[in-house]
């Protein structure tokens, strides 16, 4: 295995609730190649974002990262100062939000916020540069009449033009990674599919990484190469996009592909995961699926660890869904 | 643009009109002038003189008509007092009161929003705990209190600074202004504080509470993925975001300055048009009063003409009616 361009190792992210650490998410391990593709899927409250916010240093009091290495090209983002993260995130690692109806600041034209995102890297880039390469970004993203657009404000674009442009100001400094926290979710179905192709695309012609966060796994499977399942809080299960979706092991996994409504006949019961997913100040012990797992033993309820099924496969389940031997 | 004004000018006639309706008939009913202005040894023959001669003989509906036509040709009636035009009176009192009003305003934009941008940053800090409980006192106490004490202490106490009137004058364009003489600029302090101390308060506690609301917002965590410097994120995206409530606030509480700077102008003993208008209240003096108070309607219009004009300035989305795009 070459570097990857990102990889995460224990990561440990804690949030003070009622004057107590709690993690968010732990022992979280995860790597992404160049050019590379991986899905982060979970529930919401499964610490996919928590993971998302971490890698780009944006966690805020009363959050911190408490354990762990985050690894960029070899540089460790978690013992990095504040100023030398600031240099970091929006030029070597960028990341794309949920909605794009709320991540451009609504009283700024968009030449000025993506403009700023160049000096903020390169304080001698002169204006005439800059614009061209806003310009660029813009067409290389799909925006008809690029050069108009730059003078016009956030409230003049649609729901997917705007996350159009917040993709074209993520990819404006060429990063090695790219964190997509949802970006398709608040759009409908064709802009959806748009947008991925031209990011599997992006990502193809610029080499960037891309972690893609989702609860969307008919997103992951036309996009993603590798899959990180997430519950609690932590990976319960990782591997090839195929293998996971075809032949899952972790019984929330298998959860969570049947709750998508693919093969279902007219008139059938939908199908659902039992319970509610754990609130983190509340997290049981053990397995954290345990509570709502239909194969749950005591066993269950100890430590268990994420242990090899294959090449790059593994899970962290004590009743693994492995038919064949 | 145009039809957007013409249409406000016609708004601001329809006001004052009817504004002059309800003033002369209250300022009518309230009592007879003659009575106050009248010595008590003044012969019946006397009395009817002077009824005749301020025509408060002629039906009400008549007086307004005279009113009506006179102020159409720029004349608002003779000040039984003085005997001069009213709107002479007023004006040559107005040039202090707006000195005054426009130093105090200035006082609670460029002390008030620094300090409310300081508290909304860093809430926790004990700097901001205390700029809020000086806010919290600015409100609460009572301006005419605030003003004796800060005479007590700087002119009787520490003899620093004068404790009344406007000190030496220059012309400024044809205007006397007391900013330019150091004289002068010794006797605007402590009243333009005093009027100031209400205005930073609310200032304070305004520019706080959006500066808390904007910081969460997710075109702020956006700004910061992208790599942006804390005063590149401060001063233009935060900053510009509040500005868009606050822009109301102040205009209409310049108005309510320039029209209700009474207090202070008691306290201090400024000549300003405060003093004015108490005292024609008192003496029944109908042309004076009706004057000032079209002259304040006016002002009004006109504060909330200019503000609405800022306001589409600032904030993109709001596009003034009537104008062309």
């Amino acid at each position: 295995m070459t570097n990857p361009a990102l990889s995460v190792i224990g990561l440990e992210t804690c949030f003070r609730i009622r004057g107590r650490m709690v993690p968010a998410v732990s022992d979280v391990d995860l790597f992404v190649d160049k050019g590379e593709i991986i899905g982060l899927v979970g529930e919401s409250g499964s610490g996919k974002s928590v993971t998302g916010l971490s890698i780009m240093g944006l966690i805020d009091k009363p959050g911190e990262i408490t354990k762990g290495k985050i690894l960029l090209n070899g540089e460790d983002l978690v013992s990095a100062g504040k100023e030398r993260l600031r240099q970091i995130r929006g030029a070597r690692i960028a990341m794309i939000f949920q909605d794009p109806m709320m991540t451009l600041n609504p009283v700024l034209r968009i030449d000025t916020q993506m403009m700023e995102a160049l000096s903020a890297h390169d304080s001698r880039i002169d204006a005439e540069t800059a614009r061209t390469r806003c310009r660029d970004a813009l067409g290389q993203v799909g925006i008809p009449s690029p050069e108009e657009r730059l003078k016009a404000y956030p409230h003049q674009f649609s729901g997917g033009m705007r996350q159009r442009v917040a993709i074209a100001i993520a990819l404006l400094n060429r990063p090695d990674i790219i964190i997509a926290d949802e970006p398709t979710t608040a759009l409908d179905v064709t802009i959806q599919g748009q947008i991925l192709s031209e990011m599997q695309k992006l990502c193809r012609d610029t080499g960037a990484g891309l972690v893609w966060i989702t609860h969307d796994l008919t997103v992951v499977a036309g996009l993603t190469t590798r899959v990180y399942v997430m519950y609690g809080g932590r990976i319960v299960e990782l591997g090839a996009v195929d293998d996971i979706l075809d032949r899952p092991i972790h019984p929330y996994t298998r959860g969570l592909i049947r709750s998508v409504p693919w093969h279902n006949r007219p008139g059938e019961p939908l199908y659902q995961i039992p319970g509610m997913t754990p609130a983190i100040d509340r997290m049981p012990a053990g397995c954290r699926f345990h509570p709502r797992c239909a194969l749950a033993t005591p066993e269950c309820r100890g430590d268990i660890p994420l242990s090899a099924f294959g090449p790059g496969r593994f899970a962290r389940c004590v009743h693994p869904l492995v038919e064949d031997s | 643009m145009t039809a957007y004004l013409l249409r406000r000018s016609f708004q601001t006639v329809l006001t004052l009109f009817v504004m002059s309706v309800l003033v002369f008939v209250g300022v009518y009913m309230i009592g007879n002038p003659v009575d106050v202005l009248i010595s008590a040894s003044a012969t019946p023959q006397e009395r009817q003189d002077i009824i005749r001669a301020f025509g408060l003989d002629q039906p009400v509906w008549t007086q307004y008509w005279t009113f009506l036509t006179n102020s159409l040709a720029g004349d608002l009636g003779n000040s039984f007092v003085f005997n001069q035009p009213a709107l002479k009176l007023i004006l040559s009192r107005m040039p202090a009161t707006l000195e005054l009003a426009f130093c105090a305003l200035v006082l609670a934009v460029f002390v008030g929003i620094p300090l409310g941008v300081w508290a909304g940053l860093k809430p926790d800090r004990l700097t901001s705990r205390m700029i809020m409980t000086f806010s919290i006192l600015g409100f609460s106490l009572p301006t005419f209190w605030i003003g004796l004490m800060l005479v007590m202490l700087f002119s009787v106490k520490l003899g620093w600074l004068p404790a009344s009137g406007r000190g030496q004058t220059v012309e400024l364009l044809g205007v006397p202004v007391s900013f330019l003489t150091w004289d002068g600029l010794a006797h605007l302090i402590l009243p333009a504080i005093n009027l100031a101390l209400y205005k930073v308060s609310l200032v304070i506690r305004l520019t706080r509470a959006g500066v808390i609301e904007c910081l969460q917002m997710e075109y702020i965590r956006f700004a910061r993925a992208k790599g942006l410097t804390d005063a590149r994120i401060v001063f233009v995206h935060v900053l510009k975001n509040t500005l868009i409530p606050l822009i109301t606030v102040i205009g209409l509480e310049l108005g309510s300055v320039i029209a209700f700077a009474v207090v202070t102008e008691t306290v201090f003993s400024w000549p300003g048009m405060g003093k004015l208008i108490i005292d024609a209240i008192g003496n029944l003096d109908r042309p004076l009063i009706l004057a000032y108070l079209m002259i304040i309607v006016l002002m009004f219009s006109l504060i909330n003409l200019v503000v609405d004009i800022l306001y589409s300035v600032v904030d993109p989305r709001v596009r003034l009616e009537g104008g062309s795009e």
